[in-house]
Formats: structure tokens, sequence, C-alpha cells
């Protein structure tokens, strides 16, 4: 039955429909699976077998009274673990949240149990989702399916792993600052960051609570799309939270820009033939695909920086080893408690990171820095509103080149400066997905398709027929 | 934007975090590039006026109607220190008299 595993939620909710397997077998097939390759993926951080075994019974028994609780019921995933499970630990990828258990859960995740979703476990991670290889988590970092001595892209490399490695129907994860897509394009999967607040952001562990978003990692379009209707939608426990009305406009004929700035960086030649080979197969579509120039993109990698650090360093100063988490021993005054908990519970790039926007904001520097930032970040806004006056849909890399080796990563300052191809996105608020766009036999590349608040269904069937062109990657 | 000028101790302070010796070197080559990364944007021209800045957030507040919400003993559960049964317990947070002559 491993063949499960690898299909689509279309077909497995079809199968559990028509009673050919039941979610108990569907979900012992994930957990097999799970207890073969995880040792070497180290895409999980938790695995919640005996709960997971318990749902779905709970699945079963409600398909064979006919109370399906709809598509969904009884399909196992996978979550981030950065979002609060209440009663099963929420590490975020760190020290500092090592032991932690939860006393609530985060809505996305409890609107999808409420559908009779599976949860299979919590995935590996960037600490606190600062990272774009999935190396930066105090568990280790999660490996590449494709490659097992390459990373995954972060920081929801365990979630694309999961998904990848045929370890869970689906993930959730969050995207920051390509996140989801990231890895999603590393690992050969689909990965949608919605809207700004589309999915509501109650029970994510904050890094940068003005670029947070929560998302989806699935092996098609279809899957992402049920998934995200299912998550998506207004939430009173998160003020930032809306209903996006979704666009009903036709697929056909779509004006596809081809985002100049991103094009035209240095790519590897495999990626650049790839993308190369996409947006041909976009012109045969009968898309229009002229190439757009949003020039302020240049310095968007700067500008996220700049506004994430701002915020990660006061939504991170709540780690103080008082009310919850990992506290230091040994210290003689509260001073000394805050100080010593926080130096050894947070990892190198978690305190690059906060004291980067310790300084940003201090005195004598915050209009140099955090006001220019939010300043520039206005005007990529308008940048984008006047491109999407002319265009249905944008287009742009995802990352410079394939997975890079675990041994050999590239520096710190060449991971921020890629950041540049999936920040614009993040600072306007975007809606934007990444879809595979290489053979499965090869290092996996991907393309990222943007649109503009509302457009969803367009962006979802127009990547749909994309990925089809050369035949649905999972069936 | 002089890079000599950065006190790694104080931006440390201003983070909650302190810098022990073994990463003082590394930490302040990492803080020097990633200040020097993010000064590029100050070359960048910019016509909006701070006023012009909007949200991308809705912040639609919700009625404020208090609501049953987690009880101590849960709260309590995820502390590594408590006292009483009832509060936090955290070390003196006011140095006595004799310590601070």
């Amino acid at each position: 039955m491993s063949d499960l595993t690898s299909m689509s939620v279309r077909a497995l909710s079809k199968m559990l429909e028509s009673k050919e397997i039941s979610s108990e077998e569907l979900t012992i097939s994930y957990l097999e699976r799970i207890a073969s390759l995880d040792r070497d993926l180290s895409a999980y951080i938790t695995v919640t077998a005996d709960p997971a075994l318990c749902a779905a019974k709970e699945s079963d028994k409600r398909r064979k009274r006919s109370e399906s609780l709809g598509v969904l019921d009884g399909i196992p995933f996978s979550v981030k673990d950065n979002f609060c499970t209440k009663g099963i630990k929420t590490t975020a990828g760190s020290r500092m949240l090592e032991n932690y258990i939860p006393p609530y859960t985060a809505t996305a995740i409890r609107r999808l149990t409420d559908k009779g979703c599976v949860l299979l476990g919590k995935t590996n991670m960037d600490e606190f989702g600062m990272g774009s290889l999935c190396m930066n988590s105090y568990f280790g970092p999660s490996k590449n399916p494709a490659d097992k001595k390459r990373a995954t892209g972060g920081s929801s490399g365990g979630s694309a792993s999961s998904v990848a490695a045929s370890m869970a129907a689906f993930s959730i994860a969050s995207d920051t600052g390509g996140s989801i897509r990231l890895p999603a394009a590393l690992c050969g999967v689909v990965g949608f960051k919605p809207a700004y607040g589309a999915v509501s952001r109650y029970g994510l562990t904050a890094f940068s609570p003005s670029l947070d978003t929560v998302g989806v990692i699935s092996r098609d379009v279809s899957d992402c799309d049920a998934v995200y209707s299912v998550i998506c939608g207004r939430d009173e426990k998160d003020a930032t939270s809306i209903d996006v009305k979704r666009n009903k406009k036709s697929a056909d004929r779509l004006a596809v820009g081809i985002i100049s700035e991103l094009i035209d960086r240095p790519l590897d030649s495999t990626v650049r033939s790839a993308i190369q080979k996409k947006i041909s197969n976009i012109l045969l579509l009968g898309a229009d695909s002229p190439t757009v120039s949003i020039p302020l993109i240049e310095r968007a990698a700067e500008c996220y920086y700049i506004i994430s650090s701002c915020e990660a360093s006061s939504t991170l100063s709540r780690f103080d080893g008082v009310r919850y988490g990992y506290r230091a021993d040994d210290v003689s005054d509260i001073d000394e408690l805050y100080r010593s908990t926080r130096s050894s519970g947070f990892g190198r790039e978690v305190k690059k990171r906060i004291m980067l926007g310790s300084f940003a904001l201090s005195s004598g520097y915050y209009d140099r820095y955090y006001r220019r930032a939010l300043l520039y970040r206005e005007a990529l806004c308008r940048e984008f509103d006047r491109a999407f006056e002319k265009f249905d849909l944008l287009v742009a890399p995802v990352y410079g080149s394939t997975a890079p080796l675990l041994s050999d990563p590239p520096s710190a300052e060449k991971l921020y400066q890629e950041d540049i191809f999936t920040t614009p996105a993040s600072l306007a608020g975007l809606p934007s997905i990444s879809i595979p766009c290489q053979a499965k036999s090869e290092l996996p590349i991907g393309i990222q398709i943007l649109c503009k608040k509302g457009d969803e269904d367009i962006l979802f069937s127009f990547s749909k027929t994309l990925l089809a062109e050369e035949g649905v990657l999972y069936e | 934007m002089n890079k000599e000028k950065i006190d790694l101790d104080a931006i440390a302070a201003l983070s909650g975090l302190s810098v022990n010796e073994f990463e003082r070197d590394s930490l302040y080559s990492d803080m020097l590039n990633m200040i020097s990364f993010a000064e590029s944007i100050s070359s960048i021209v910019i016509d909006i006026h701070p006023k012009e800045i909007s949200t991308t957030a809705a912040c639609k507040m919700r009625r404020d109607i208090p609501k049953e919400s987690l009880d101590r003993y849960t709260l309590l559960c995820e502390a590594r220190s408590v006292s009483d049964g009832r509060y936090f317990s955290v070390p003196s947070a006011i140095k006595d008299r004799e310590e601070k002559s």
C-alpha cells in the first residue's frame, strides 16, 4: 500500500469516499514511511503516531455513518513546528522552546482538524523561521529527498521534505520572506504563500507580524487550492485577518509579465534553462508574456531584513525564561536571568537578527533604516499596483541555483542576497506560488507566479495548466 | 556609517543578550556585514511622504467582550519555576542594600 502515500489529496479522498481504503490504513502507510525514511531526512521533529491513529479511526467511523466532514476528512498532513498544537510539543526549531507544550491550537490547524484531517506530526524548520536552507534548526538540518547530501531550503524545509518524500499528503507552513516557496522549489513540490491576512496567524509563533503568512505545501495545485479554501478567512483572534473576495475572471488569454529585475539576475545555467523553457510554455499557452520592470525590487532583500529584524527584536522579547520555555540555571538576579536565558536559548542566526533589529530601531538609526524601509515598502507596493494594471500574473525565479550541498552552503551574505527573488511578494503582501519546472529525475527547480489579492483562482488555474502541460507530477 | 563605531556590547544590551569572548569577533564581523548589507537601502530615492505609508493589515478589531481564558494552573504548567503553586518564580529583581554597597 506504499503507493497510497504518493497520491494526490483528490485521489485519496475519492478512495476514502468509496471505502476502497480507510483513513486508518492510509495513516499507517504514512507512519510506516516516516519510520523508514525520516531517520535520514530529519523532516519531522515530533511524530504524533497514537493521536493520528485515533483521529483516523474517528474519521473512518464518520464515513461509515455517512457523516464525512468533506474532501479532507481522514487525510493525513504535517505541520511546521512553529504552529501551536494543544498538548503537542511546539519547538519553532529552537532550544528556547525545546520542551514547550502549548495549551491551545492555531486557528489554521484547528480548521483542518475540524474538517477531519489527521495530524501526523510537526516538521523541522530554521529556528523561528530565520534561514533559507533549514540548516539553522536546533534539532539539526533537514535533508533533501532528491539528494540527501543537499539542503531542503528553508525555513519550512521539514514541511517540504515531508511532502516531497511522501511522508504527508500536504503540509501547513509559514512564509515570512520565502519560507514556503523556497523549500517547495528546492524539493520539487508546490508551495503557496497566500495574501497577507488571508489566513489567520493566531497560534503561529511570531517572527515578523507584518510579513508572516500561513500557507500550504502540496504535491499539486488542486490539493493546494483545496487546503487553502479550508484554512482561509477572517478569524476574530487575528485582527489582521480578512476574508479575501476571490475574483471570478476568465483565465483565457492572460497577460503574464516576466519580472526583468529578477530574470536578469545571475542564475545557474540549469535554473535559467528550466525557467526559459517554462516561459516558452507560457507563450505556447497563448498568454502574452513581455517583461515588466519593477525597479525597486533591486533592494527588496535589504528592506526585508531591516523590517523583519526590527519586528523580530520585538516579538522575540517575550522569551525571557519566566513563563514558559528554556530557562538558564545559576543566575543571581532577574537581569542575568534574561540575558543568560536568551543568550544560551537562541541560536546564532536568531541572535544576529535580534541585534540587527535592536540596532536599526535605536536612537539615531531609526530614520536611517526602519522608517526608510517602511517608505521603500510603500513605494514597492505602488510599483506592483502599476504592474498589475497591465498584467494579470507576474513570473520570476524562486532561487538562483538548485539545492546547495549541506557540506558547502553559501555564505550568509549570499543567502541574504538570494532572498531578492521571494521577498518582494512578502513585502507587498501578494499571493505567490512556486511550482516545479524541472523533470522529476533532475534536481528540483521552481518557478514563482504572483497575482494580486483576490486573483487566487486565476493563479491556481494558470499554475495547474502550466504543470499539466508537462504532465501532473504526482498522480 | 563608520563601521568602526559599532558598539557590540551596547547592541547586545539593547537586545537582552550578552556576548561571550568566544563569539565576540565573529559576531562583530557578522554584524558589520549585516549592517553594511542593510545600508544600501539608504541610496534609493523614494518619493513618498511618511504620512502616505499605508498598512497591509486590516486591523479589524473584535468586540471587547470578556471571554473565558486559560486557567492559572494551565498557564503555570509550562513555567520552569513556580512559587506556592500560584506564581511564576523569578530571581531577585531588587538587590538588597548590602549587596548594592
